[in-house]
């Protein structure tokens, strides 16, 4: 029972990770608080749906998620973020509540309201270890986040982008006067951190075998809590914080289920960290 | 003396950014800081007006002890300030910068802080500081419209009109012409004459020697020398730390 | 009949974006959890009037003050973080007071509560009524935020927004009038949540979640924040855009998603803000004032 508990929360940490890592990454950089985020969770479902129902490929459609996704994001932040960096910090803050609206009315328009399948086949099954049962979709959650992150982890420590990602989001104007290529660095966030929330939204499609144009709602919330867990801006921190919600919430929300709803949880977390210590859990230097 | 520092240390992590410096301002005094980049003046700066605590050592105003104190608190005791980097309020009219060092005395009360601020006496007094520091023309622009060297004298401004007894300068010069630092020499002329204590940082050694009545010169934290502009200017020790490099 | 209810609607929002203003928009501290407040003051009526039949002052002013000792309660922690923090924290606090309104069985759980409709000196309120009430009491909220502008502490909240440490040089305890701002801004928005209650005889949780803070902080900032007219004016644009538009009102998500990003990246100050091309237009036309108070 508690071995299956913890793979189970190990899970939903994995995607929490994923859905949350994309907002860190924007705001470790631009220091905007990207809600609209949370909106390529749910567009991602359904590139990632509309995709596999045309290959019938699990891979390819994953990717194409993530590419595409990437695309958008990269779009919504030249056409849109990067003429707001200079204004008060709340435009950017509503602008992309603006979009996340945007987002997720059209999927409404496009698709119609209510939850679709997404029923994939995978290409493994699932596995019985005596007492714990790992179902299949549970195992492609956690493999596909474990590569993703650990080419992130690669990407930001042992490239020479990287090492500009991480000077950049130390301090912008200094790694701008440094010969850092500022609109790659923020490119290349973008496409990362739109494509990972899209490829976690696929996930969770999968995993529950249903999409909605609304999917992106709780996440949307609930990774705000999380990034502030880890830090504001620190990748290894929204890992942590992450996992650590999924553990707190499988474990708790049993107990206190009958009095907060397991995705308020969160955020009681959330201020009593932030009573306790007020810089975050991980607060790292840049953030 | 009005204002002393013993023995300050001030760490930022493990950089020491000040290391057991001690100053005195005499009363009526116009005292520099100087020394290269990094070498601790905004710190110490920050340290007098409350934006740190120092890690050991002590500040004392008027023979008060006033370590620790919270900047607003030091605001009201009579130390006024500018910021090396413009700190105007952008949004704000010129006159109305002025205004906020005026209501310095209404802050506190609940009742006081509902109190209109536009009185015409107000407004008059604020226009005097406006006038003084020669701002007539912007008096109704919006601070973040003004050049630089209009938003330093802003800043002059706006902390002359908290009727300090003790003036903190950061680099009041920096990016300014030349006909501009001269004025600001005779602004500081005047100011003396008016009781008003001045210590300030100054990166152009020609408006530190003529406008300072001493100076201290820091390096990585120390204070490695200190004396009159004269004396200073032939220190072998600030020589090489300082002017040497400069060159 | 229709009409004014949309009015009712309307006003109430109005009085709302005036009261995240003062919070957002000239002490410039960022809350996207103004609904919790108006939640706050609307249960606190359903409860003083439904449960111990409290009449409608007693209730509207307890309802005000309970909101606003918790906004300041609010204030004071936020006092602790930083300003991208804040912005999050207020959300937390949103969902927390919503997931409490759910869950709690003395705050009718997920039944909700009901209000008495609205009686004064014994006579029933109707609608047009309510309208009335909630006309003066935005008129009070306008009356007071003007003469907070033209106040000492209307200098020092504007000051904070622009330089915190500036403000502090000047003899400005920013955090305490931080922490006043979120009294005074919460506070209002008690009383708004009061009047609600009334007007609408039966309040659910979903009434004050997060999209609700989202609606009335876009108010403020649609209209102009840090100005009187702004709030007011994004409460009568964005509360009466789903019924203009109700003739493609499949589409009003859509169209309010769509102009809350073309207005920030238009017009970021707002249609009446500073600088906004409204704004300009008015200070051509208007000749000089010196603007002193006598
Ligand atoms: N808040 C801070 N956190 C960490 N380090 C700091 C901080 N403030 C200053 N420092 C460091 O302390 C040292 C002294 O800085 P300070 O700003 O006092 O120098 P300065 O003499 O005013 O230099 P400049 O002439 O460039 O203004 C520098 O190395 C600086 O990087
Ligand atoms: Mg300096």
């Amino acid at each position: 029972m508690f071995l299956q508990q913890l793979v189970n929360s190990i899970v939903i940490g994995s995607v929490y990770a994923l859905t949350a890592m994309g907002a860190t990454l924007v705001y470790g950089i631009l220091r905007v608080l990207d809600i609209a985020n949370a909106g390529a969770y749910a567009v991602g479902a359904y590139i990632g749906m509309a995709i596999y129902a045309l290959t019938g490929n699990l891979f390819v459609s994953l990717i194409a998620t993530l590419i595409i996704s990437g695309a958008i994001g990269i779009c919504l932040e030249k056409f849109i973020y990067l003429r707001l960096l200079d204004k008060p910090s709340i435009v950017p803050l509503i602008t992309s509540i603006g979009v996340f609206i945007f987002i997720e009315d059209l999927l409404r328009l496009l698709n119609g309201p209510y939850a679709k399948r997404f029923p994939a086949k995978l290409p493994f099954s699932g596995i019985q270890l005596s007492s714990v049962s790992i179902p299949a979709t549970w195992i492609l959650v956690m493999v596909v986040t474990a590569v993703l992150l650990f080419i992130l982890w690669y990407i930001l420590y042992h490239t020479r982008i990287g090492l500009a990602w991480r000077a950049t989001a130390q301090d912008m104007e200094t790694a701008k006067a440094m010969g850092v290529n500022i609109n790659l660095v923020v490119a290349l966030n973008f496409l990362l951190g739109y494509g990972f929330a899209a490829v976690a939204g696929s996930l969770i499609g999968i995993m529950y075998n249903s999409i909605s144009p609304t999917m992106g709602d709780t996440p949307a919330y609930k990774m705000l809590a999380i990034i502030v867990l880890g830090g504001l801006g620190n990748p290894v921190g929204t890992v942590l914080a992450a996992l650590i919600i999924g553990l707190v919430e499988t474990f708790l929300g049993g107990y206190i289920g009958f009095f907060l709803p397991r995705d308020a949880i969160a955020f009681v977390a959330l201020i009593i960290m932030l009573l306790i210590r007020p810089k975050g859990l991980f607060a790292s230097n840049n953030a | 003396m009005i204002l002393q520092g013993k023995d300050i240390e001030k760490s930022f992590g493990g950089l020491k950014a000040l290391n057991g410096v001690s100053f005195e301002l005499g009363n009526n005094e116009v005292l520099g800081i100087i020394g290269p980049n990094g070498a601790g003046k905004s710190t110490l700066f920050n340290i007098i007006c409350g934006v740190y605590s120092p890690t050991k050592g002590s500040i004392h105003f008027e023979g008060k002890n006033i370590t620790g104190l919270k900047p607003h608190d030091i605001a009201r005791l009579g130390i006024a300030r500018t910021f090396q980097i413009a700190h105007a309020f952008r949004d704000m009219t010129v006159l109305d910068n002025i205004l906020t060092a005026l209501g310095i005395d209404e802050y506190n009360g609940i009742v006081s802080m509902f109190k209109l601020a536009k009185k015409s006496d107000t407004v008059e007094s604020a226009m005097s500081y406006i006038e003084l520091l020669d701002l007539k023309d912007a008096a109704n622009k919006k601070a973040g419209e003004l050049s630089l060297g209009m938003m330093r004298r802003l800043e002059i401004a706006r902390a002359l009109a908290l009727r300090p007894k003790v003036l903190m300068l950061d680099e009041p010069c920096a990016g300014l012409s030349y006909d501009d630092a001269d004025e600001f020499i005779n602004l500081i002329s005047m100011l003396k004459g008016q009781k008003i204590s001045i210590m300030m940082v100054e990166h152009n050694m020609n408006v530190a020697m003529r406008a300072c009545d001493r100076l201290v010169v820091l390096n990585f934290g120390e204070k490695i020398a200190e004396g009159t502009p004269n004396e200073i200017q032939n220190d072998p020790l600030v020589i090489e730390a300082y002017l040497g490099k400069e060159e | 009949m229709y009409g004014i209810v949309v009015a009712i609607n309307v006003g109430i929002f109005a009085i709302l974006a005036l009261s995240v203003n003062i919070i957002t928009g000239y002490a410039g501290q960022p809350n996207l959890g103004q609904a919790s407040f108006f939640g706050i003051g609307a249960y606190t009526t359903a409860i003083l009037a439904g449960k111990y039949g409290v009449g409608f002052l007693p209730s509207l002013i307890i309802s005000g003050f309970i909101a606003g000792i918790v906004g300041l309660l609010l204030g004071l922690a936020s006092l602790r973080v930083r300003d991208d923090f804040l912005a999050i924290t207020t959300i937390g606090f949103n969902f927390v007071v919503v997931a409490i309104f759910q869950y709690v069985p003395f705050f009718g759980a997920s039944m909700g509560l009901s209000i008495p409709p609205l009686k004064l000196f014994g006579y029933p309120v109707g609608y047009v009524g309510l309208f009335i009430i909630i006309l003066l009491l935005m008129l009070l909220v306008i009356l007071f935020t003007k003469r907070m502008e033209r106040s000492w502490i209307g200098i020092a909240l504007v000051s904070i927004r622009n330089n915190e440490e500036a403000a502090e040089s000047l003899g400005i305890d920013t955090r305490k009038f931080k922490v006043i701002s979120f009294g005074i801004g919460t506070l209002i928005a008690g009383f708004a949540g009061s009047v609600y209650a009334y007007y609408m005889g039966f309040i659910m949780s979903y009434n004050f979640q997060f999209m609700t803070s989202i609606t009335i902080l876009s108010m403020a900032v649609v209209g102009g924040l840090g100005t009187i007219a702004g709030p007011i004016i994004g409460a009568i644009v964005l509360g009466l855009a789903p019924e203009i538009f109700r003739f493609v009102s499949d589409y009003r998500l859509l169209i309010y998603g769509a102009i809350l990003i073309l207005m920030m990246s238009f017009q970021p100050q707002g249609l009446v803000g500073d600088g906004s091309i409204f704004a300009n237009i008015v200070r051509k036309l208007r000749p000089k004032t010196s603007g002193v108070d006598q």
